[in-house]
Order: C-alpha cells, then structure tokens, then sequence
C-alpha cells in the first residue's frame, strides 16, 4: 500500500512540476484587446476573483467547493460535496449517517469541527457533533462550502477545534425565475426540488424553495439490505432586502421532517446479551435567521444577527426536542492605515428536553445552557502589501467548562503577486458536551463464567473539562500562472485533556432479575497526543475547457493515554494517514460535459471491523443543449458492489453498513 | 514498516518541489509579464472599450494633444494590466495611462478607475471630480448607485458593468445605446 502511495505521490509531484514549468512557459497572456464588448463579458475570470483573493489572502489553510464544483460531482448532499474537499475525511456508515472530520478524530460524531450553514452553528451540544441528516437545502442554492482546516477558535468560538465548514447559500438577487429538478437512480430513489424568485421593487429580492428526497437502504457486509431507508421533505425562503445603498437585511427560514430506519444493537442481559433492534425515526425542525449589515465610510462596518432553531429527534433509544436562540454583533474598523479591526459579541441560550429509553438516560431531563463570548481580532500591515500579522481571541463562558480562551496569531508573507507564505500559532478548545456530563448509556453485556453477569455502562462526569489544543501551521500558496496553483499546508498540534473513560467501581444489583453486576465507565480527560501531517491540493487549468483537480492528504496521529488511564489508543487509526483525491472536469462539443472524480482512502484498522483501503470512482456526463435545460448521467461508487467506510458507535461494535454502486439520472429547467 | 520515513520523503519532495519552483519562477519571470489576475487584464481591456462608446464634450480634449487618457488611482494590479492598452489607439487619439500615487496629484483624464481599497475615500474623490468630464470607473460594491459612474460587478465568474446614466449626463458625457444595452442600469441611491 506504502507503494502505491509512493508512486501516486510522485505522479502528482511530476504532473504538478510539469505543469509548473509549461505554465511558465505560456505566461504571456492572450491578447485581450481585441475582444469586443460582448466577448469581454464572456470571459470567465475563473482565478482571482474577489472572493477567491480572501482564500488567497488568509493565513489558513482553507478551501472552497463552489456550487459548481457541487453540480459537476453530481453529488447530492452535502455530506457528499464534503467529499471534495482536500484533507477532510467523509465516511458514510448509514444511508443518513456519516461520519466526517477533519485532522483526524473521527468518530459517528466528530465532536472537533465547527459547522456552520449561513451562519448558524448546526454542532449538536447533545452529543458534540452534527447530524448531518437534517443539515441540508436545495443544493442549487448553494453559493459555496467554505472549509477551513485547522483551529479557527479565535473567530467562530468553541469546538472549531480541528476545522470550520461553512455552507453559504446564494443570495436571493441571483436565484431569480423558476427552477425545477427532478431524478432518480437505485440509490437515490426519487428526489424533486423547485426554486422561484422574484423581486418586489428595486431593492427587495426574495426565493422560497421546496425539496423532497427519497434515499435507499445500505447494504451489510453480505450485501443483504439494511433497514435505515429515509425521506426527508424540506422547504425554505430567503429575502434579501438592501433599503439603501449602505445596508443590506437578509431574513431566511427552512422547515423539515422526515423519517429513517436504523438497526441499533441493545445490551441485554440474558443470552444473546446483545439484541439488534429495528428502529422507525423521525426528526422534524426549523429555523430562521435575520442579518442586518451597515458599511459605513472608511469600510467601517457592523454586522446584527439574530436566529432561532429548534431541532426534535425521536429515536428509538432517546427523543430529543431543542431550542437555541442566538444573538450576534460585530464591528470592524480600520485604524489609520495599518491595523484592521474586528471585534464581536455573541450571546446563545439553548434549551433541551429529553426523553429516555432505559438502555440511555440523561439526568437532568431537562437543560438551560448559556453561552456568553467576545472576540476581537487585529490585522496589522506590518509591510504594507507584503507583510500582514493577524493577532486576536476569543474569550467564552459556558455552562460546563466556564472561563475559556482561544487566542492565535498568523503571519501572512507576500512576497510577489503569486506566491504566499503564512505561519499560525492558536490555541482552541473543545468544550463538554451534553452527553459526556450527564449520560448513562448501557453500552454491553457479557456472561461472566460461574458470577452473574456484568453490564458495562458508560456514564458522563461532572468533572469531565474541556479538550485542548495547541496548533503550529505553516502554509504556502503558489500562483504561477493563471492556469495553475498549488496550495501547502503543514501541521503540528498538541493535544491535552482528550477524552478517555476510566473504570469505576462495581456495582452489584442482586435485587433485580437477572442479578447482574454494573461495571461503570466514567468519562474523564486523561490523554495527550498529537498530530502532525501535510494537506497538499492543486489546481490546473491547462486549457480553458479542462480543469484538473489533485489533493493528497497525510495525518500522523500520536496519543499518550496517561498513567492512571486505561484507555486505549484506537483514535490513532480511526482517521485514515492517507487520501489522495483527483478530479477531472472536461467541456465537450455539443454542450457536453464529462467529469470524473477518483477519491483513495487509507485503510481504518483500528475500527471494529476494521475498515480496508478503498478506491471511489465517480463520473458524470452532463448535457446541457440551452442555458435552461440540463440533463446528466451519474455514476457513483462505480469500482465495487459495496464496500464499507467505517464502523461502530460510541465504540461499540455495531453491523456495519456499506456503500452501494450508485447511477442516477437528473433533469433540471430553469424558467 | 517504518512510517516517519515516508512522511519525510513526502516532505523532502514537497520542499524539493516548491524550492525548485519559486528558484524556477525568477529568472523565467523577470523575462516575462508579471502574471497579473486575469480579471484585472480583463477590466483593463473594458476600460479601452470605454474609451470607444462614450462621448466627451470637445472641451474635453486639447486640440493641440492628440492623447486620449485612462487615469488609475494607487492600484498595482489595474496600473501593471492598462500596460496592454497603453499606446493603442481610440477616436483616433493615442491612449496615456496616468498613475496617481496620492489623491492629491490627481489630474484630468477621460476616464479614472478608482479601485476597491479606496472604497473609504470614495466620496472625496467624487466631490473632486465634480464638474469635470471624467468618466469615472470603479469595482467598489454599489458604486455606480452611490454617485460613481459605471460599476463592474462579477456575476457567476463573468464580469458585467452597472452604469448611473444620471451621474454620466451630469458631467457631459454621452453613452453610446451599444454599452447601455449590455449594461445594467441603475438609479442613483442615497
């Protein structure tokens, strides 16, 4: 496996060198003066475009999926375009359940990375992590998936611990007239979705949307089908409303239900000692946000939001019902010519109701927490146009760890118009989560020969703190030409205070029938560790009907449970220490497209089962006869039957589902 | 197998390739352009167009000064892009292109691009320009709605222009109906 690592690592060092040298080779740009009006505004200026320069200019290792690189995967989820991305790892495990990191620590819920969609957090304080189930829109709509690797505590807070996601829809001034989708294939059942948008006046544009998908099951390792189909029905609207030319005001909202299937393994304790339960869920929510931003002279500006949500689960092992309501500002301000400064508040209250099933219990049942942080950030032209530090934190108070902060410092070296060096030092934390204070799950039973039976029972701690990080980045960019970059990014943390969980002392219960013994496993933070590896993506455009896509990511994962800690150290294989991902996104005569996507994962062995080595291949052939009608083939999964990306939950061994070969046909018209 | 190794390799590779790439990029680069965002030799080649479908009143042009002028305030990347146009021709004058480092040495040209990092000091140099015929140019966020003339916006990676017809007649400048077509028309806001 080493080997092939090895020889793909050095195509991509051979094509990228090529490609480096031929780009330079063809600087001189085409001639641009002759083009008339029409043809001018036909170019696309697909490299530095304003938003691209953010990228471009940040002292982070961040990446971005375009909606269009979203429709030319043929992907539709956003678990799925996550897939894209250079150095996250997306393992799907259920038909509506992945498991999706980034730098490592993955787990059913990856509890290190923040995500966001349009600005409002979608981490679950429940159990620290996402339900990416209900995390969706009309795909169409998506403006782009902005993903950042690394800490960026300082700005988005707590638990942007390994990464930030950020899905950021289009605004409702270029969504307008109809649109309609509708397709199907064996794995996506049948899926419609519509758009309409429109305009009241000169400044107030609006869209509502409406969405219903229908997702087959998975398979087991046998290929026998499991039962965790799902359907989801969503709908939404967005207005953006600009009453003047310093202010705009966006107001939005999604509404969603659906229902799934899931086969959940229950401890008991009489023989078999662990039953498989078929499940039927349902979840149902909603949410809505406003925005208001004024720019002032001087690019001062300050920015109000305001959002509500409100989430309801009901599983088979616990019914959840949440509201969190959320208060925001921030204002940025230059001073003088060299500092630019941004500093923020925010104030979040959420509330909780749970019901339990024996086998898991939260005690309290009920829940207020609040959340209480500033931040503020300063970005220094040390050099003007060559040399920009960034030094800020963020300062919280929670319900759980109380007092935190997380500051960080970046260095941004301009050296020319085409090449970036930047270097970070932050500091983030992962602050307890609902489940590791207040839990009691029963996570398994076994015959003990000749005394009763034992039930582990895993159990939250009041004492359990915060995870902390410290991280050491190191990046480069290289543009050499309009054609080619390529994006480096190296990393070094040190981990502290990662959970772990200790036995406690046993407990008879005689009383009860069978009479069994409880072997409590606390929750608590006795291991160190740290990570270290490269996230390499690059970007070539050889002609302007091709673009080619090559990342290659590497993660070395040490952990040191210490010496009181029994734990062991499974999270250092449970992130694959090598993806390679290639992307190739070709326009054909006769208004076609062909895209084909490879995705390498390395091998899981620290799972149960271990999770092999895998090779996606992904194609898409698009046609596109007129700028409203599109039509496209896609192939998902196209190597293999089915093949699994990960197991088990909360560490327990679980059936594990796989990943079936997948075809789908869409249609869409714009009107 | 031996794992720091390989992770060593990867690195020394990625060194390897990234230090023979910026050693590589000098020598060819002094001997080329500077590359140059495609959308700057894009907005740069409009701005040429301009000089075609407006109309500035005769006052406009010295008639002994067979010139035609693009005048750009502060900006690395739209002053390196006009060098394409620089000593073309249009209406039969040859285009200069005036760089301003400071506002304060700003002069008459045909057309002045003020690019987005002088987004604070906007309304100062409109109100300098009052009552001249400058056509002025600008890729700041609502521009051409805030008293500016034609305003370039990107939508989906292309580049179309908003045009204030208001603000253009005020200072005596005719736009030809060609460009008015292929532009967005807007009202002046606040």
């Amino acid at each position: 496996m080493t080997r092939v690592i090895w020889i793909l690592v050095l195509t991509w060092g051979l094509i990228v060198g090529l490609a480096y040298t031929s780009a330079l080779a063809q600087q001189p740009p085409p001639d641009l003066t002759d083009l008339s009006l029409e043809q001018l505004m036909s170019v696309e200026i697909t490299s530095v475009s304003k938003r691209e320069e953010q990228l471009w200019e940040s002292a982070a290792a961040v990446s971005v999926i375009t909606g269009e690189d979203i429709r030319r995967a043929g992907v539709k989820s956003i678990p799925e375009a996550l897939r894209l991305v250079p150095g996250i790892q997306v393992a799907q495990f259920g038909s509506n359940r992945w498991a999706i990191s980034a730098r490592g620590f993955n787990a059913t819920f990856s509890n290190k990375l923040l995500v966001l969609i349009d600005g409002r957090t979608v981490y679950t304080p429940l159990f620290a992590g996402v339900f990416w189930d209900v995390q969706d829109t009309l795909l169409e709509d998506i403006d782009r998936i902005e993903v950042i690797r690394g800490p960026g505590g300082t700005l988005w807070g707590a638990n942007a611990v390994n990464g930030v996601i950020n899905v950021i829809t289009k605004q409702a001034k270029t969504t307008q007239g109809g649109y309609l989708e509708v397709g199907g294939g064996n794995e996506e059942r049948g899926f419609v979705g519509t758009r309409y948008g429109g305009r009241i006046g000169d400044n107030l544009f609006y869209r509502g949307y409406f969405k219903y998908a229908n997702h087959d099951n998975l398979v087991t390792a046998t290929g026998r089908e499991a039962a965790d189909d799902w359907r989801t029905y969503r709908g939404g609207f967005r207005l953006d409303w600009e009453p003047s030319t310093r202010d705009t005001v966006t107001v939005q909202g999604d509404l969603y239900k659906g229902d799934f299937g899931q086969t959940l393994p229950i401890p008991s304790l009489s023989p078999p000692f662990m039953v498989s339960s078929d499940s039927r869920d349902d979840f149902a929510g909603g949410n809505f946000l406003t925005r208001w931003k004024h720019k002032m002279a001087d690019r001062r500006e300050t920015t109000l939001q305001f959002y509500y949500d409100r989430t309801h689960r009901d599983e088979l092992l616990f019914q959840e019902m949440r509201d969190t309501v959320d208060l925001e500002f921030q204002y940025r301000f230059p001073i003088g010519t060299r500092h630019d400064l941004i500093w923020g508040v925010d104030t979040r209250v959420t509330i909780d109701s749970i019901d339990n099933n024996g086998s898991l219990v939260f005690t309290p049942t009920h829940r207020t927490d609040h959340l209480v942080s500033g931040f503020i950030q300063d970005q220094i032209a040390l050099i003007p146009d060559r040399l920009t530090l960034t030094l800020g934190s963020k300062f919280e108070h929670n319900s759980y760890s109380g007092f935190e902060a997380q500051p960080n410092a970046r260095l941004l070296y301009s050296p020319n118009d085409w090449n970036r060096v930047w270097a970070a030092i932050s500091r983030a934390v992962r602050t307890p989560a609902r489940f590791e204070r207040d839990v009691r799950v029963n996570a398994a039973a076994f015959p003990v020969p000749g005394g009763p039976t034992t039930l582990i029972q895993m159990k939250g701690n009041s004492d359990f703190t915060s995870e902390e990080l410290l991280a050491f980045e190191l990046g480069y960019r290289v543009q050499p030409s309009e054609w080619l970059s390529v994006d480096l990014a190296g990393f070094y943390t040190i981990y502290d205070n990662l959970r772990t969980s200790e036995p406690g002392i046993p407990i008879p219960v005689m009383g009860a029938s069978p009479p069994h013994i409880v072997q409590p496993f606390l929750l608590d933070n006795r291991m160190s560790g740290n990570t270290y590896g490269v996230e390499i993506a690059s970007t070539w455009h050889p002609v302007s009907f091709w673009r080619l896509h090559l990342n290659y990511s590497y993660l070395k994962i040490d952990l040191h449970p210490d010496a009181t800690s029994v734990e062991g150290t499974q999270d250092q294989r449970r992130s694959p220490r090598h993806q390679v991902q290639a992307r190739s996104l070709l326009d054909l005569p006769w208004h076609l497209q062909f895209d084909a996507a490879a995705f390498f994962v390395d091998r899981l062995p620290k799972l149960e089962p271990t999770v092999p080595a895998y090779l996606r291949l992904d194609l898409r052939l698009g046609w596109r006869p007129t700028k409203a009608f599109d039509l496209s083939l896609v192939g998902q999964n196209l190597l293999d039957n089915h093949h699994p990306e990960w197991a088990g939950i909360f560490g327990v061994p679980v059936k594990p589902t796989e990943v079936q070969r997948s075809v789908l046909v869409q249609a869409s018209w714009r009107f | 197998m031996n794992r720091r190794p390989i992770f060593i390799r990867i690195l020394l590779l990625c060194l390897l390739l990234v230090a023979s790439g910026v050693d590589g990029v000098r020598p060819l680069s002094s001997a080329h352009a500077q590359p140059l965002p495609l959308e700057y030799q894009v907005k740069a080649v409009f701005l040429y167009q301009f000089l075609k479908f407006v109309e500035w009143p005769p006052q406009a042009f010295h008639a002994t000064n067979q010139t035609i002028c693009i005048g750009v305030v502060d900006d690395g990347s739209m002053s390196s892009a006009l060098q394409s146009v620089e000593g073309k021709e249009a209406k039969g004058r040859r285009v200069v292109v005036k760089r301003f480092k400071k506002l304060e040495d700003l002069e008459f040209c045909h057309i002045l691009f003020i690019s987005s990092g002088l987004e604070g000091r906007m309304t100062e140099i409109l109100d300098r320009l009052r009552g001249t015929s400058t056509l002025t140019v600008s890729d700041i966020d609502g521009f051409a709605r805030r008293g500016g003339m034609i305003n370039f916006i990107t939508v989906e990676n292309k580049i179309q222009f908003e045009i204030n017809v208001d603000a253009a007649e005020r200072a005596k400048l005719q736009i030809s109906s060609h460009l008015l077509r292929l532009a967005r028309i807007v009202p002046e806001g606040r």
